[in-house]
């Protein structure tokens, strides 16, 4: 390591570096092996995981994130935030001030065509769109008063997913995975299982930025390749072990040279991790072990096409949160005549296709790392840039409204059975307790053990977070 | 010199410090300044994505060191998709470019270079990073780029010299600028040997396919992508 003036991102403490320390040496040593291999993996300086500024900050409820992101843009008024006003309006000019919006084609009120139940002791009401996920409602905590400031899909996604409506910061999944490091085996510490969409804004709202190679989300298939380049080229499995052992061979001899440089000791290591990684994405991805009553819970032997790739997806989260992956993303499957949630026409028929698609694979999910135990300790995200415009665009649409929208969180230590926070009576904006995406960025690294103003990373002149200069932790939602 | 950079690289590169052999840290260097503020050895250096791909594409011979023009689109994997995926992938072999000519598009960048540390291009970067993952180790050996390389580098080799300890020695030449020593070229006659009997031919000595494996081995030494 050499000089800098804390521009730069020094290179992660090895070993050595740590020995080198001087007459602390073995001190820093023991106290490293304290934070844990994951922790020291990661290990960077600054906000990182470091001596000063050890990692966890404190005990975590939750060892991992499953984010179910609802590409698009669900309707609040339509699953989560029953709103009996928009009924009994349906059809009539609408009783607020219009925002501008994105398509600026605004109809009438627009009252939900699904009827709403209550759930569970808490009574929570979600809508017949989420019929199975209801019945969990007592596990979780629905906060009805997100806010967005980005009413177009790439800004508002990169907001989600980095804290930042620009592209170029690192996404939540990289910030957990900086944080805690990995603590699988052979598997990263960010997962983006793909089930067809990309979400505008691109593979960007999955990124490292300034944080290490390592941090980015690797992007997992549930079906076919799941991942690239993890197949052999080789015609047998002997001729690339052959191949392996010839590069290990000539390369000792280079590292002796170089009297066991850690950069290039690293380097070598890798190569067995990556023969590993090999087998494990397979193993990870064959789910013949799983009983026929998983499989079905999940959605396996659903009818309807997206929910099998769904369900597989729910169930590789599990798989890959029991693997020790700190934060996995789901994208949505394509549906074939729909534009994701994004429902500016036909709402009714697409949301409905949409829900089809993940709402019994979800509460599988939900079941399954309960009955495991799991759900205690795994944090799970259900949610979107933003939400729908409680009137109609067009006749039969809802327009983008990053006012006022719904999101879930269960699990991980979030109390359930609870709502937090408030639209107004059209459903329009939040007017209790407005909850901003920084918020649950600094509410999610918290029940990871994290706090995020003490999460930071030198770069462009200052400590840069995930949270910037914002966020409140909600403590009203945990448990 | 004036402003010329070129010179003043040559100038560097020629000098006596910059090719001194720079061997571990004495015991002595690692008493008194154990973090080498002094700079009394330069610590080995990965190859950036983009050098790394070039080294590659130069020592495989297949290099095309054609200077300007349009870049050249970015090659689609079926893990690159999303709104505004262009329509047509750019070529597996960037058309034999070096890599400051493979377009950069912003939300299809490039795979290998990614996972090499190369900055996304929203923002300044005052230094990249250097990391060292198992993901760098699983393209150098599974991304068919690569190995398409260590197949035309082999073919170049089998022309250009007849004899096989000949060839093993051009083949080091070219990667590692350096002469094999005894043991590297009898590891290297095992290894061809070896892999020539698991794909059951019976003359390796001009066979492509056993030659690939050893390019490809080559490409994958910690030796050809990191600088000493």
């Amino acid at each position: 390591m050499g000089h800098h003036c804390g521009r730069y991102i020094q290179a992660p403490m090895s070993r050595r570096d740590i020995l080198r320390q001087g007459a602390s040496g073995f001190g820093a040593f023991a106290l490293a092996g304290l934070l844990g291999r994951s922790a020291l993996a990661s290990g960077l300086p600054g906000g990182g995981p470091t001596r000063a500024n050890p990692l966890p900050h404190f005990a975590p409820r939750a060892n991992a994130v499953i984010f179910l992101y609802m590409d698009g843009g669900p309707s609040q008024v339509d699953t989560f935030d029953p709103k009996p006003r928009l009924l009994a309006e349906d059809g009539k000019p609408f009783g607020m001030k219009m925002e501008a919006t994105q398509f600026d084609n605004n109809g009438n009120t627009l009252g939900s065509p699904w009827k709403f139940r209550p759930y569970g002791q808490s009574g929570t009401r979600v809508s017949d769109l989420f019929a199975h996920v209801g019945k969990h409602a007592d596990d979780l905590c629905v906060v009805r008063s997100m806010t967005s400031p980005f009413s177009e899909h790439t800004n508002a996604n990169y907001f989600l997913h980095t804290g930042l409506g620009l592209s170029g910061r690192p996404s939540m999944g990289a910030w957990a995975s900086y944080g805690l490091g990995s603590a699988a085996e052979n598997l990263p510490g960010f997962v983006v299982l793909n089930g067809g969409l990309i979400p505008p804004g691109g593979l960007e709202c999955f990124g490292s930025s300034f944080l290490e190679a390592r941090h980015q989300g690797s992007i997992f298939k549930p079906n076919d390749e799941a991942v690239a380049n993890i197949q052999p080229t080789e015609a047998s499995p002997t001729l690339q072990r052959q191949k392996l052992d010839l590069i290990a061979q000539l390369d000792r001899d280079f590292a002796d040279r170089l009297g066991r440089n850690d950069a290039v000791e690293t380097a070598i290591a890798n190569y067995e991790l990556a023969f590993r990684m090999q087998s494990a994405v397979p193993e990870l991805m064959d789910i013949s072990g799983e009983s026929t009553e998983t499989q079905s819970l999940y959605g396996l032997d659903a009818e309807f096409a997206p929910t099998r790739t769904y369900g597989k997806q729910c169930l590789l989260a599990r798989r890959l949160v029991e693997r020790g992956v700190r934060f996995i993303e789901l994208t949505c499957p394509a549906i074939g005549g729909n534009d994701r949630w994004d429902q500016h026409a036909n709402l009714r028929q697409s949301h409905e296709s949409n829900a089809r698609a993940v709402d019994q694979p979800i509460a599988g999910l939900l079941t399954d790392l309960k009955r495991r135990g799991m759900l205690e300790t795994t944090l799970v995200i259900w949610g979107a840039e933003f939400g729908r415009t409680p009137f109609a665009q067009g006749t039969n649409g809802r327009d983008h409204n990053p006012f006022g929208f719904s999101m879930w969180l269960a699990g991980g230590g979030i109390k359930g059975g609870t709502v937090y926070g408030a639209t107004d009576d059209y459903g329009y904006k939040a007017v209790d307790r407005p909850v901003e995406i920084h918020d649950l960025h600094a509410t999610m690294l918290h029940l990871l053990g994290i706090d995020h103003t003490r999460l930071t990373v030198p770069f462009g002149g200052r400590e840069m977070r995930l949270t910037d200069v914002h966020g409140h932790v909600v403590r009203d939602i945990l448990a | 010199m004036g402003w010329s950079i070129k010179t003043l690289i040559r100038e560097i590169v020629a000098s006596r410090t910059y090719r001194t052999a720079s061997p571990p840290l004495s015991p002595e260097a690692l008493e008194v300044d154990p973090l080498n503020h002094l700079w009394s050895v330069r610590e080995p250096r990965r190859l950036d994505g983009e050098s790394l791909r070039d080294a590659i594409l130069t020592v495989s011979g297949d290099l095309d060191p054609q200077m300007y023009g349009p870049s050249v689109a970015v090659h689609l994997t079926p893990f690159m998709t999303g709104r505004g995926r262009p329509g047509a992938s750019g070529p597996l072999d960037g058309d034999r470019r070096r890599s400051i000519y493979l377009e950069v598009r912003r939300n299809f960048l490039s795979p290998m270079m990614l996972a090499f540390d190369s900055p996304n291009p929203h923002q300044t970067l005052g230094k990249r990073n250097e990391s060292n993952v198992p993901a760098q180790s699983l393209i150098l050996l599974n991304d068919p780029f690569v190995v398409e390389q260590a197949g035309r580098m082999a073919s170049r080799l089998i022309e250009d010299a007849p004899e096989v300890e000949a060839r093993i020695a051009a083949l080091y030449l070219r990667a590692l600028a350096r002469a094999p020593s005894e043991t590297e070229t009898r590891y290297a006659l095992a290894f061809l040997q070896q892999q020539a009997a698991e794909i059951g031919v019976a003359e390796w000595r001009d066979d492509p396919a056993v030659w690939a494996d050893l390019c490809h081995a080559v490409f994958n030494l910690k030796e050809f992508m990191f600088i000493e």
